[in-house]
């Protein structure tokens, strides 16, 4: 698709909202002469706006895809291969529940599932959601509900280069809705301080066994994931487990997305692309995924 | 004052001494414990490293029969080796590696064997246990160590007979092993 076609989805998306949200202020203003009082108009204001989104949902849906269709799918056919990309897809919730790292709160949700190998390493990805529900009752009793967000960020897996036993997670310090938590786990977790102080300044380490903990963090591996915090936002996980690698990155950020309020800008929307593409095959180039040196045993 | 404040008192002071007492003592029993547990560690990395080890001197041997130059050292493994002990049995290992290298340049085909090549990709994971397990019990022996000489934990440890313990030592030869051409 090209550029101009996908400005027409994209208008056509941003106007049907826009429309909506005129209309519903229009009848917000009427309303604030007739009445004198500001509760219904901004009732009127937000109630037409939600309507105007949810009835434009199909074009917005139909705009999304469109764009990933022409830059994102274009974009990962050029680094990756054995690609499969399903925008609308993303990692099953029991993947992310079995590493034992986050809590899962009352809602998930997931898109943008990448599965595809990189330097001959499997990778999967994908955006995820969680959140919880909380509910607050006011001197009225009228109870309100909000969900309030857990994670939300990218979940990707990797092949990982040595062959281990135990399960080893790491997480920086301050990843504050991660808990950890031996329930129903055979293998009960022990907290284990590294010799690398900084490391241990920075990262919680648990492990089901010290020596697969010391195996897997070399020294050279947590200079490589100290670098690799320090130059990313957000909070950063890791889950060592069934010889995978997983990671989380809380940065509450929706990647190759492209907003229907923005034109779109080709050589940024490249470029925006090319760093969420990037921030997945750092972790297999800085951390020396691809050296298969540990991979076979005698 | 009422001499029976002053029991009570020292009753308190005596019950806290008493707890303390247990509690460090404990702490540096498993200290001790944790100390043995990586040693096995250590142990399970140099068996490993000496089976691997056997079998490349049997590979070698099979393709250099008329090397009769190359004397590997003899490795007496056994349980209960002090560390010193272990440290020694370490570094004759990294003699007969550099030996068994030396002969495998001397001989491409061998080099190029399969079984030749798969024992040296194992020889690298073989040394990243051996370094994790010497890793874990240098890092348990410095816990212990420095609570060996903090006061007042370090009372207690004079107290029970307990005597700083020794470092695996770390060493620069093994990490040539990893480094491989294949």
């Amino acid at each position: 698709m090209s550029i101009e076609e996908l400005e027409v989805l994209r208008k056509k998306a941003r106007n049907g909202i826009i429309k909506g949200f005129l209309i519903s202020f229009i009848i917000a203003i009427v309303i604030f002469i007739i009445s004198n009082s500001l509760f219904f108009p901004i009732f009127i204001i937000t109630f037409g706006t939600i309507v105007s989104y949810l009835t434009n949902m199909k074009k917005i849906r139909q705009f999304t895809l469109a764009f990933k269709e022409t830059y994102v799918l274009k974009a990962l056919k050029s680094v990756f291969t054995d690609l499969i990309y399903k925008p609308e897809s993303g990692l099953n919730e029991s993947i992310i529940r079995n590493t034992g790292m986050m809590y899962m709160g009352d809602r998930y949700t997931s898109n943008d599932f990448i599965s595809a190998k990189y330097k001959n390493i499997n990778v999967v990805q994908a955006d995820i959601h969680i959140e919880e529900e909380h509910e607050t009752t006011d001197s009225d009793g009228t109870t309100t509900r909000t969900w309030v967000t857990i994670f939300k960020g990218r979940w990707m897996i990797f092949d990982f280069n040595k062959l281990f036993k135990a399960n080893i997670q790491v997480s920086q310090k301050g990843f504050g809705n991660s808990k950890l938590s031996n329930w129903g786990s055979e293998t009960k977790y022990k907290k284990v301080m590294m010799e690398d102080q900084a490391f241990n300044n920075t990262f919680r380490t648990y492990a089901q066994s010290e020596h697969d903990a010391f195996y897997i963090l070399t020294p050279s591996l947590m200079e490589k994931i100290k670098k690799l915090t320090s130059n990313i936002s957000g909070k950063l996980l890791f889950c060592f487990i069934d010889n995978k690698l997983h990671i989380g990155i809380q940065n509450n950020k929706d990647s190759f997305e492209h907003g229907i309020f923005t034109k779109i800008n080709e050589e940024n929307v490249t470029k925006e692309i090319a760093q969420d593409i990037k921030l997945i095959t750092n972790f297999v180039d800085e951390l020396s995924l691809d050296n298969d040196l540990f991979r076979r045993e005698v | 004052m009422d001499p029976l404040y002053i029991i009570i008192a020292l009753v308190v002071i005596i019950l806290i001494f008493v707890i303390w007492y247990i509690t460090t003592s404990n702490k540096l029993n498993r200290s001790v414990v944790k100390i043995d547990e990586s040693l096995s560690g250590i142990d399970v990395a140099l068996t490993k490293r000496y089976d691997v080890l056997t079998k490349m001197i049997d590979v070698v041997k099979s393709y250099a029969k008329h090397e009769k130059e190359t004397l590997f050292e003899v490795i007496n493994l056994r349980k209960d080796m002090s560390i010193k002990e272990r440290n020694d049995v370490n570094h004759a290992m990294d003699e007969n590696f550099k030996k068994i290298n030396i002969v495998a340049e001397n001989y491409p085909e061998l080099k190029s064997s399969e079984n030749y090549k798969t024992l040296q990709q194992s020889i690298a994971d073989v040394e990243e246990h051996l370094q994790a397990a010497r890793r874990l019990y240098n890092s348990n022996v410095s816990l212990y160590n420095q609570l060996l000489v903090s006061f007042p934990t370090s009372i207690i440890a004079k107290n029970k007979g307990m005597t700083k313990k020794d470092f695996f030592e770390a060493d620069e030869v093994k990490k040539e092993d990893v480094k491989i051409d294949l």
